[in-house]
């Protein structure tokens, strides 16, 4: 292999630090900014970046930077939760589908229905069937990924299932939980660390995407993806207002992107196929 | 004959998933809280007015009654009328897919020819300044949200240079120079995500073949660079690539939704944003329904192309 | 034998040689970027934006208000009123013609009047007085009342959704409850339903045959003289895409640019503003009368208190240009408007609202439910309703939603906790908010009313006795007593103030016509090749 394992560290190391320049303030946005994300000034409407405002403030006279802070909480909770869920609730289904064949035919069918449907369109879909709410938001976006958890697990536990260890295992009536922690958990976690990495930085985006079409979050959160949206419609009054959120915004995905990455080059440099 | 009892069975799944999209998509929108009644009668009704349009629209039927009627009616060819409009849902749908079509036509044709060649050089030059150059525009690129990218190049490229118009779509009845120009920008936007996944693909992919024993072979037989990657790596990388170009349909589904909307085109994927807005169920289940079946249908063909041009894979 | 008017068939000869010079040259065509999609096509049976629009390019009224709230004859030659007030005589002008070129007969409009009556609030009033309606001829029909109702003819002329369109009877005929699906007129535009692309396009074309009144045009009243070939509407639901467009003269005319915008038209070379919407929008803070704490009037107080127009209209307009205070139930400008009762509503007075709500014996911990939409100016005026109820300590659940949710959401009667509402906020046309009797959202007919449901017997009674006020005298002082009586006992909703935007354009586009309900219309409307110096 040509590629040196400077690079691999390379992109983790970039990931991390990008990341962190994010995750951090956003942590500590009750320190770092005074302002209240939510109060209305509507007399310092789009007042520019400056001192009073240091990223300025948007249409309804709030304040930028300290909506951009808190802004990433939600994105971050909302791109944590989702790969959280996805992951559980993808492993699960998944694992159980491989071992109990019987069970397999109907889930894999219904994990095709929902593949079938295009994810944004599903995510569009459901945000809009239930409401505004951060719960919705999180299901929206989970739904069309959990899929892809069901069907890399199951395919891992297809071919563990082959191994002589876990047949070895199973011949001699270890219980299932036991194999499944034992042999097929260990196995699957690296593969898994990856994919969640994905989805953490595709759930990020979609949030961002589905605000943009005013099915996100409810406009009352700071969320980067309602700031960007409300920041549409005076692009060219105040161009601060989408600047920060989607650098911010495109800054953390790369982080998450590029974490990923390197996990996969260090962790297993034949995942790359798998995912 | 296991490769026809691969494809029966691939086709026969088809069905269920159909019908599985079909019972979700239905009871989703059957759960759905808003009501086209209301946003139908306007702004200054009572609301007597109200119950009676839901009445009309037959919206208080039980959820069994309401899902049979339509799944006969669907399977039949009849997708209902936009209860907006007034106008069925199929001719709305077919009046909207020139735009959508070209659209993605355009997408695929544009970043399979940037991708390829851009994940070969990166393949070709693993690690060097290029590559990593390569890679990480194609990371940030995936990392920015779409629409941001698309007031990008209107600001820029329309509305400070003038070269291209800022929205709308010119079908390609009315001349291939306006078309192209409509599409461009559009097409810039929405094949970014698709490139950089073609790109990526391409590079990891040539990269394994380039490390096969025959292109060793090859290179130790003295061949050029150029005729090794050309004449062995690329035909060799061929299957995964035009797989993935198959299965990023689904992204382009999506994107086409962002895309139509910042560009302001008539195409799928506004009526989608509108019908959505509007709470126009017919229309909505309309277009879920048949955008599924186009992507099942995609896949399946991609799956059943896949056995019979690599019989490696085990059925 | 019957006398025919040579005038009309003059007049088309002159049109026809006047238009013979114009062929030669390119046609002209407006292209309008609008947010409002035709929802529906058909105008009476739907409130909606887009069908009210519609309805003014492709049909034409029997009588139509001035931009000074006169009425004139509009389709009709003349009207006639007996001694007895009982029965009205109208007659058609002659040479009108539908879109398909058949003429326009009583009968028609004894249909369309039936068919509007079944559908709209002031209609089916009107259909309540009705005790019959009779063709007399062609030109001639009649319409016998069961008791004198004063505003027969204002509710014949009405300018706000539902308007009374003229169809043909065969369209006219079906059922209120069903849409119509033949789309002929006798407006100044034809329809082009080869080229309709719903959600995206409409187009119309200038309707060949039309015979405009000798009068100048003023509001929707008027002659209607059209000077471009083709309207084309290309809907365009993002504002910025629709500038951006605007900007680039891809539109002619970008129908509401927010006042945001407004200062990039203005730097923009050959564009400019003007505006048309002549009374703008009203901003309305509507309380849930039936549930704690505003089945108080108290609370209303409280919250009117609380209610500064100024930031409100701040938030939504960011300029006083486009934006002013309004302390009355009824358009700020026009003859029933009076700021009697609204002391708390020019007022700001936090510590009066606190001490209301304490009085009250409301729990401050108890969250006030509001219902936020997907809109820009109801998202600002929510959240700041929300601030201020919070800066006296109150408790506050915003929940959001899209307009369509909203929309069935403030139906619901049940308790805020479950399921239902305490407030949510809409803004309205305010031409149609002139008096209290046209629109449903001044009804106090409790669980028969406008969401909200006031409930006041005596609001009831002023409602329906202003249009039965003879003079303009008359029904001010109704007027006033309503609004005095609504700002006592809980007006149905609370006004933040009116503002307006003007639309954005081509310098090249010249000659609107400014209409109190906001509707853009195309009549009178020239468009030369390059801007007039």
């Amino acid at each position: 292999m040509r590629r040196g394992s400077s690079r691999m560290n390379s992109s983790y190391w970039m990931g991390a630090v990008l990341l962190g320049a994010v995750l951090v303030p956003s942590l500590l946005a009750p320190w770092l900014s005074s302002a209240d994300p939510l109060l209305i000034e509507p007399f310092s409407r789009f007042a520019q970046p400056g001192p009073e405002h240091l990223f300025g403030a948007d249409a309804l006279g709030r304040d930028v930077f300290s909506r951009t802070l808190y802004g990433g909480q939600t994105s971050l909770v909302v791109g944590a939760v989702v790969t959280l869920v996805t992951v559980a609730l993808g492993a699960t289904i998944g694992a159980t589908s491989g071992f109990f064949r019987p069970l397999d035919a109907v889930v894999m069918r219904i994990m095709d229905g929902l593949m079938a449907i295009p994810g944004l369109l599903l995510a569009i879909a459901l945000a809009a069937t239930f409401g505004n709410s951060l719960m919705t938001v999180v299901v929206a976006i989970a739904t069309p990924e959990v899929p892809r958890v069901v069907r890399l697990v199951r395919s891992l536990v297809l071919s563990l299932r082959e191994e002589l260890y876990v047949m070895a295992a199973v011949a001699v009536a270890t219980p299932r939980p036991v194999i499944i922690k034992r042999h097929i958990v260990p196995n699957a976690l690296p593969a898994l660390v990856v994919l969640a990495t994905y989805i953490c930085a595709a759930a990020i985006l979609t949030e961002a995407t589905l605000g943009f079409l005013g099915v996100g979050v409810p406009p009352e959160y700071p969320s980067w993806g309602n700031m960007i949206a409300e920041a549409r419609i005076s692009f060219q009054v105040a161009p601060w207002l989408i600047l920060f959120p989607s650098l911010f915004l495109t800054i953390t995905v790369l982080g998450v992107n590029l974490l990923g990455d390197g996990l996969r080059d260090s962790l297993d440099p034949k995942l790359a196929e798998k995912i | 004959m296991a490769f026809a009892v691969f494809a029966a069975r691939r086709l026969a799944s088809m069905i269920w998933v159909m019908l599985f999209v079909a019972l979700f998509v239905f009871s989703l929108l059957y759960l759905a809280p808003g009501d086209a009644a209301t946003v139908i009668a306007g702004e200054d009704t009572s609301p007597e007015d109200v119950e009676r349009i839901r009445k009309g629209l037959g919206l208080d039927q039980p959820f069994h009654q309401q899902f049979l009627i339509w799944l006969g009616n669907i399977l039949q060819g009849d997708f209902g009328i936009s209860i907006f409009s007034n106008i069925p849902v199929l001719e709305l749908i077919g009046q909207r897919l020139d735009p959508t079509i070209s659209l993605t036509l355009t997408t695929i044709i544009f970043s399979t020819l940037v991708a390829v060649p851009f994940g070969v050089i990166a393949a070709w030059r693993s690690g060097s300044l290029i590559d990593r150059s390569l890679m990480l525009f194609s990371a940030i690129c995936f990392a920015m949200p779409a629409f941001v990218l698309g007031y990008c190049l209107i600001l820029l490229l329309s509305l400070q240079l003038d070269l291209f118009p800022v929205q709308g779509f010119v079908p390609i009845s009315d001349g291939i120079g306006p078309f192209l120009l409509a599409i461009t920008l559009p097409t810039l936007m929405l094949g970014t995500v698709y490139i950089v996944l073609i790109a990526r693909i391409t590079r990891a992919t040539v990269m394994d073949v380039l490390n096969e024993d025959y292109i060793r072979t090859a290179r130790s037989r003295g061949l050029s660079e150029r005729e090794v990657l050309i004449r062995h790596a690329l035909p060799n990388a061929a299957v995964p690539i035009v797989t993935v170009i198959g299965l990023g349909f689904a992204l382009i589904i999506g994107g086409v939704v962002i895309t139509e909307t910042v560009f302001n085109i008539p195409g799928i994927g506004r009526l989608t944003v509108d019908a959505i807005n509007k709470r126009d169920y017919p229309l909505i289940q309309g277009i879920i329904i048949l955008t599924s079946a186009v992507y099942v249908i995609i896949n399946t063909i991609i799956d059943i192309l896949y056995v019979y041009i690599d019989p490696r894979i085990r059925l | 034998m019957k006398f025919r008017n040579p005038l009309p068939t003059l007049a088309l000869t002159v049109s026809l040689v006047l238009s013979l010079p114009a062929l030669a040259l390119a046609e002209t065509t407006i292209r309008f970027a609008t947010g409002y999609d035709l929802e529906s096509i058909d105008p009476i049976w739907t409130t909606a934006g887009g069908a009210f629009r519609h309805g003014y390019m492709v049909y034409d009224t029997l009588l139509a208000k001035d931009a000074d709230g006169l009425t004139h004859p509009q389709m009709l030659e003349s009207y006639d009123i007996s001694d007895d007030s009982l029965t009205y005589t109208f007659t058609l002008r002659e040479g009108l013609l539908w879109h398909d070129g058949t003429p326009v007969t009583a009968e028609d409009c004894v249909a369309s009047i039936q068919r509007w009556g079944a559908r709209d609030g002031a209609g089916q009033v009107l259909m309540e007085y009705m005790s019959a309606m009779n063709t007399i001829d062609d030109k001639t029909f009649e319409m016998v009342l069961s008791e004198p109702f004063g505003a027969t003819i204002d509710t014949l002329a009405k300018g706000a959704a539902n308007v009374p369109f003229m169809m043909p009877k065969r369209v006219a005929e079906t059922s209120p409850d069903e849409q119509i699906t033949e789309y002929v007129g006798s407006g100044p535009f034809i329809f082009v339903e080869e080229e309709w692309v719903p959600g995206s396009k409409i187009v119309y074309r200038k309707n060949p045959n039309y015979v405009p009144r000798d009068e100048p045009a003023s509001d929707v009243a008027g002659g209607k003289h059209v000077h471009v070939d083709r309207v084309e509407w290309l809907i365009m639901p993002d504002q910025q895409t629709a500038l951006s467009a605007l900007m680039a003269g891809e539109v002619d005319i970008l129908e509401s640019p927010t006042i945001d915008m407004l200062p990039i038209v203005d730097q923009t070379e050959g564009l400019t503003t003007t505006q048309v919407n002549r009374d703008g929008w009203v901003g309305m803070v509507v309380p849930n009368h039936l549930h704690p704490p505003f089945d108080d009037p108290r609370a209303h107080e409280a919250l009117a208190w609380l209610i500064d127009q100024e930031v409100y209209l701040q938030a939504i307009a960011g300029n006083p240009e486009y934006s002013k205070p309004c302390a009355s139930l009824f358009a700020c400008g026009t003859p029933m408007s009076s700021d009697i009762g609204g002391e708390a509503l020019s007022g700001f007075d936090k510590e009066r609202a606190r001490e209301l709500f304490e009085e009250i014996g409301w729990d401050f911990d108890e969250p006030i439910v509001l219902l936020n939409a997907d809109d820009p100016a109801i998202n600002s005026s929510i959240l700041l309703t929300a601030q201020a109820l919070r800066s006296i300590g109150l408790t506050t659940d915003v929940q959001s939603m899209d307009w369509s949710t909203l929309a069935k959401r403030r139906t619901s009667t049940d308790a805020p906790e479950d399921g239902g509402w305490n407030i949510f906020i809409t803004y309205g046309s305010a031409g149609s908010r002139h008096n209290p009797f046209f629109n449903a959202s001044y009804s106090a007919a409790c669980a028969d009313g406008w969401f909200g449901w006031a409930c006041d017997e005596e609001l009831e009674t002023l409602r329906a006795a202003w249009p039965l006020g003879e003079t303009v005298e008359e029904r001010q002082e109704i007027a006033r007593a309503y609004q005095e009586r609504a700002f006592t006992v809980g007006s149905p909703w609370i006004p933040f103030g009116q503002w307006a935007e003007p639309v954005a354009h081509s310098e090249t586009v010249t000659d609107f016509v400014p209409i109190g309900t906001g509707v853009v219309v195309f009549w009178n409307m020239r468009k030369s090749e390059s801007a007039a110096d």
